[in-house]
């Protein structure tokens, strides 16, 4: 063991004495497993009846007493695999993972996350051959095309975004925890500030949704102008997207299971949409990728692509993949392997109509990339790969149709200290 | 096994190495409570199996609280399923002999990303292998070793600003 990691470990086992157990963990985790386990039966005798009821034409996931109506389910209707059972609106059954629980979803889903890709494409770095094709931060200043803006900020950033305006929302946070953001005019002066512990841009810039610390959702315009606020009760509460004057927000419940709910933001209305929540909205789709409530697999990541006007999961799909994003046209969905792990560079795109697999995107061993996404033309992927040894980062992009990877920036250093700190010189834009 | 040979069993092994997984929980989480929850939480379910466990319970304990905290990011909010209970202290140890090189080191890997972080922790706390360390986490030999690799290349840096 180098000297280095002997006082990594002496760090460690220093910091752990801090803490000691002084009570008696037994009793209280015998007695913690016997009130799961009144819920479990509690929860199982609900399911029986819940399966009684499914002869009934109820569309499953349409929780919301006037959310928007629902097509007829046929003997192909999407089926919520068990870890988000509680989309029939009932209690779910339990899916509590222990090492040794080889159980699999009841209901099999539509598609196969792990199965073998259209294409598979390996990042390699080379000369710049493209541009980017998404606004991204560099260095504290805003590029998007040819346009240049100096942000005002230097430390805490966490989040770019374009305004309808020409301007630029940016989103910091300071160590303890207190998250801003600042509209700036296209000059880069600021012209308003609020707080926003959550937040959500459409793709177009023109409203920009923000929770507070009290769990109250307020609407933005692009100059930064509040035009409808609501209270949601829930300081968990964060908005998910926006789809016209729709704002979908996740709320979470005392069991730590997330609900997403609809909110008409030129009123107060508001409507529970389904149990889960959305990880992006495609407005020109109507869709939203949904993750359910389920416990953690990463060999068995399920997610559904949500249809927005029918209020119903068109598909579900499994295995170790989790899209986050969807690609510029929203045919595509992107994201990484779950089981490799926040900041993986192995990345795959599925079909958003059938969740096909389309291409994985491999990186070199060890290499990296803090954030990517779908921009650009219709069937590309962005992504910010950095290098092995962490003293490089640029913008790569690849495309399911020629099944290629260009570089599209030419690699900037990372420093030693900033790499040390997980802070890269590059940021995409939100939208 | 009858229920209260299994209870007397479960209660001696707890007993015996709670101290253990409540420190490897904080450092997992950094926070005394989450602790304290993820700890009660993992020992919960480890009881419910504990007529069926082969091999060493530590393995299982541990691999269940990685799931469950792994589980917890997932989420992004975490339920709390235990209140009120009052199974643990909480001190500041005696400062070390490099007080502020200690501070910053530990105040790198709390801010690691999840996973990153424990790797670290299983590596140099648990002592695991990083064979047994890429088991437990899921991940390949691979992703342990540029886990450890980024810790301590950061772990460099820190020392010599220390230093400087």
């Amino acid at each position: 063991m180098s000297p280095n990691e002997l006082d990594l470990r002496r760090t460690l086992h220093h910091d752990a004495e801090r803490i000691d157990a002084t009570g008696d963990f037994a009793v209280a985790a015998i007695g913690l497993e016997r009130r799961r386990a009144r819920r479990r039966n509690t929860m199982a005798a609900a399911a029986a009846v819940t399966a009684l009821a499914v002869a009934t034409p109820i569309a499953w996931s349409n929780l919301g007493t006037d959310a928007p109506p629902t097509p007829a389910t046929s003997s192909t209707a999407p089926v919520s695999p068990t870890p988000s059972a509680s989309d029939t609106g009932t209690p779910p059954p339990t899916t509590e993972p222990t090492p040794a629980d080889t159980r699999k979803p009841g209901p099999a889903p539509t598609a196969d996350s792990d199965a073998e890709p259209q294409v598979a494409v390996t990042l390699e770095s080379g000369p710049v051959t493209g541009t980017p094709r998404v606004a991204y931060v560099l260095d504290g200043v805003f590029h998007d095309g040819d346009r240049r803006v100096r942000l005002p900020v230097s430390t805490g950033l966490r989040g770019v975004a374009r305004l309808a305006n020409g301007g630029v929302l940016v989103h910091t946070a300071t160590d303890e925890g207190v998250s801003t953001m600042r509209f700036l005019d296209a000059s880069g002066v600021e012209v308003a500030r609020a707080a926003a512990q959550g937040l959500a841009v459409n793709a177009d810039g023109s409203r920009v949704a923000a929770t507070d610390s009290k769990g109250t959702i307020r609407i933005y315009d692009a100059q930064g102008d509040q035009r409808n606020a609501l209270r949601t009760g829930d300081e968990n509460a964060r908005p998910s997207g926006q789809w016209g004057d729709i704002l979908y927000y996740v709320t979470v419940d005392e069991k730590g299971r997330t609900s997403t709910r609809s909110w008409d933001t030129t009123g107060t209305s508001t409507a529970a949409v389904v149990a889960g929540s959305f990880a992006e909205l495609h407005e020109g789709r109507s869709l939203a990728i949904l993750w359910p409530n389920q416990d953690y697999d990463p060999g068995n990541t399920c997610y559904g692509i949500f249809d927005l006007k029918a209020g119903a999961v068109n598909h579900w799909s499994c295995g170790e993949f989790a899209p986050t994003h969807f690609t510029a046209d929203g045919s595509m969905v992107v994201g990484p392997n779950v089981a490799d792990g926040p900041g993986s560079s192995n990345f795959k795109v599925a079909s958003a109509d059938d969740g096909a697999i389309l291409m994985t995107v491999a990186a070199p061993d060890g290499a990296w990339s803090p954030s990517w996404r779908g921009a650009g033309s219709a069937d590309a992927i962005v992504v910010v790969p950095v290098s092995k040894r962490d003293t490089e980062q640029t913008i790569a992009s690849c495309s399911v149709s020629t099944g290629t990877c260009s570089t599209d920036l030419e690699a900037v250093s990372v420093s030693s200290e900033d790499s040390a700190m997980m802070r890269y010189p590059i940021m995409l834009s939100l939208n | 096994m009858e229920t209260a040979d299994r209870e007397a069993d479960f209660t001696a092994y707890v007993r015996a190495r709670q101290r253990h997984f409540v420190r490897f929980a904080y450092l997992l989480t950094g926070d005394p409570h989450s602790a304290e929850d993820l700890v009660q939480s993992a020992f919960a379910k480890v009881y419910r199996k504990w007529g069926s466990i082969h091999g060493s319970p530590d393995a299982y304990v541990r691999q269940t609280m990685i799931n469950e905290h792994h589980s917890w990011w997932r989420r992004t909010w975490r339920h709390k399923e235990v209140t009120g209970s009052d199974l643990i202290t909480y001190a500041d140890p005696a400062a070390p002999a490099d007080q502020y090189a200690d501070d910053d080191l530990r105040n790198h890997i709390r801010n690691l990303p999840a996973q990153q972080r424990a790797a670290i922790i299983l590596r140099y706390y648990e002592d695991l292998t990083e064979a047994q360390t890429a088991e437990v986490l899921g991940i390949s030999v691979g992703t342990v070793k540029s886990h450890t690799s980024r810790a301590l290349n950061a772990l460099r840096v820190t020392m010599k600003e220390v230093t400087a």
